[in-house]
């Protein structure tokens, strides 16, 4: 696991799957009710500011916010 | 005219059989269809045990089933209990044991949290499930009635003897003590709501009416009941579409959603995040808001945005549903509160001060009281709060007459609009969702390492309010936020647990020795 998934992963934990024992890479968040419509504006801000990249409104979808690994390819696209 | 709920359905199913009642995520339900597939639902749940007035929990993620759950419990002349699907196991047991359900409707994307909650103890008898999936012949100690065994049944209504005075539904609050309260509403309760809204928002049968809010928040009564008064189209939105800004902009606009009903929170969402000067909105005439201020600065940037639709600031408590409203002609010139505004239809509401006089002169402050047809029956199977809350009118000396005592301070303006000041207690609102801050400390202080806690609700820089505890541990390990929210988790549904946790050697006093929260929110 890399450094940046990490950070997305203890963010997630802390702030969200606190009653998940692990979070797999690939579990859909938005399916299992882990992230709610707060949270994912949270989540944006977190990356945001953690990673210094710029999120655009229409790259908050469903597609880059469903897993950890979606998230974390998102934001390594980015900061690239 | 209708006097119970149901009624509603069955006058519209004939005049409109063809017509849409629900789309959602490309599925149709027809007036007809949605009567129809209610009917052989009520006659199941009246085969299986259920009586007059019993208690039926809906445990189904927004989807077609639950609105045909909601209209076949009212024709079994039962009681419909949404349950929040997202709520841990153990405070659903408590509503279900609470309340007597022995019924559930569900469906079989629901098995796992339904085994967590028989795990827990709760006495249910019969599982019915409405939609077409397979699922176990047993389940959480309850016989599972699939949805074929459904379809067996006679399509025409049972007999209806229900009265206005009977229960419709019961919608369970945070309560302060560590415990939800079921707020019981009868026929009558929520015709007054409806029959008022339907009238000012003149509901007519082109209407695309949106469903955003669960059918757990008394925002759906609206939704549901006013647009199949009016024979209107429901577009429930789609839990994952909510989540994304962008998407739900998108839904609103292809959908041609005409009246929108939601809590604030999902329009500043919107503006910071749904571009939503790249949709068009045209059919929008209806923007109703309630559950929480609406910042008026944000306010003002949406009716700039779209300025051809009527705006509505709603208010009032699930214990009596709306009970004032206002309309919002102008943007807001500044950021000044807007006003809760002026008593609905068939309700009044007073304000008294701690002298318990009336108050009448602009700038006043009182505690608001609402009477009426829409206050509801009470909390059940809870005489002592509810007559806590559910007083004799003290300005009636003459006959018995009930008043609910909102806890909201409000004070008058010069154009005889009530402006809301905030709480007496310390209840908060969350995304809308009312919240008993005792509700939170309580499951904080039942994990053994917390000696002291105190919650307290912040805002953000989006004026978006978070909630923040402070706790003081009970030995020097200190415990990590990951374990203490997920000890919450297990007490709480997810918006009540703290955003943010922080440890504190101690907590501040005031001079009387309680929680100085005032301190803590200036920290």
């Amino acid at each position: 696991m890399n450094h940046i998934q990490e950070q997305i992963q203890n963010y997630i934990v802390t702030q969200f799957a606190f009653d998940h024992t692990a979070l797999d890479p690939a579990e859909d968040l938005l399916n299992q009710g882990i992230v709610d419509s707060i949270g994912i504006l949270q989540l944006v801000t977190y990356i945001e500011e953690t990673f210094h990249i710029q999120i655009n409104d229409d790259e908050i979808t469903p597609e880059n916010f469903r897993s950890l690994n979606t998230l974390t390819n998102l934001v390594m696209q980015k900061v690239q | 005219m209708a006097y119970i709920l149901p009624q509603l359905l069955i006058a519209t199913a004939e005049r409109f059989p063809e017509k849409a009642a629900l789309v959602f995520q490309n599925q149709r339900l027809s007036y007809l269809e949605l009567d129809e597939a209610s009917n052989r639902l009520a006659h199941a749940l009246k085969k299986n045990g259920v009586r007059r007035g019993d208690r039926v929990g809906i445990f189904i993620n927004k989807s077609l089933p639950a609105y045909v759950s909601v209209f076949g419990i009212l024709k079994a002349e039962a009681v419909y209990v949404p349950l929040d699907p997202g709520a841990p196991a153990k405070r659903l047991r408590y509503i279900i044991n609470n309340c007597g359900i022995h019924c559930l409707l569900s469906t079989a994307n629901k098995i796992e949290p339904l085994e967590q909650i028989g795990a827990e103890g709760a006495p249910l008898q019969r599982i019915i499930f409405v939609d077409n999936q397979p699922g176990p012949e047993r389940l959480a100690g309850a016989a599972v009635v699939p949805w074929l065994e459904v379809l067996q049944e006679n399509s025409c209504c049972p007999e209806l003897t229900s009265i206005e005075t009977d229960l419709a539904y019961i919608l369970y609050t945070s309560g302060s003590t560590g415990e939800p309260k079921g707020v019981m509403i009868s026929h009558r309760n929520a015709l007054t709501f409806i029959d008022w809204a339907f009238d000012t928002i003149r509901i007519q049968p082109a209407d695309r009416v949106s469903n955003h809010a669960p059918l757990h928040f008394d925002l759906s009564i609206f939704d549901i009941f006013a647009a199949v008064k009016g024979g209107a189209t429901i577009f429930p939105v789609p839990a994952e579409t909510a989540k994304f800004p962008v998407k739900l902009s998108d839904f609103i606009s292809q959908a041609k959603i005409s009246v929108w009903y939601s809590v604030p929170s999902a329009w500043v969402h919107l503006l910071s995040r749904g571009q939503l000067e790249k949709f068009d909105f045209s059919a929008l005439r209806a923007i109703i808001f309630a559950g929480e201020v609406f910042p008026s600065k944000h306010l003002r940037e949406l009716m700039q945005m779209i300025p051809r639709a009527a705006y509505y600031n709603w208010y009032g408590p699930t214990e009596t549903n709306v009970i004032t409203s206002y309309e919002v002609k102008q943007p807001p010139p500044t950021d000044d509160p807007i006003p809760i505004g002026k008593p609905c239809s068939n309700m009044e509401v007073f304000a008294l001060d701690e002298q318990e006089k009336l108050i009448s002169e602009p700038g006043a402050v009182g505690e608001l009281y609402g009477r009426g047809p829409g206050v509801a029956q009470g909390y059940w199977n809870d005489p002592a709060k509810t007559d806590a809350r559910f007083v004799r009118n003290p300005l009636q000396p003459h006959f018995w007459d009930r008043a609910y005592k909102t806890g909201d301070l409000v004070k008058l303006d010069a154009a005889g609009n009530y402006l809301y000041l905030g709480r007496r207690d310390h209840q908060v609102k969350v995304q809308g969702y009312r919240i008993e801050l005792g509700e939170i400390e309580t499951a904080l202080l039942s994990h053994p390492e917390v000696e002291e806690a105190a919650v307290v609700a912040m805002e953000n820089e989006q004026q978006i309010t978070y909630l923040k505890a402070f706790v003081v541990g009970r030995s020097n390990r200190r415990l990590n936020e990951v374990e203490l929210k997920r000890h919450c988790a297990q007490h709480v549904p997810k918006y009540m647990i703290p955003e943010a946790i922080e440890w504190r050697d101690a907590l501040p006093k005031t001079s009387t020795g309680k929680t100085d929260k005032k301190h803590l929110l200036n920290l």
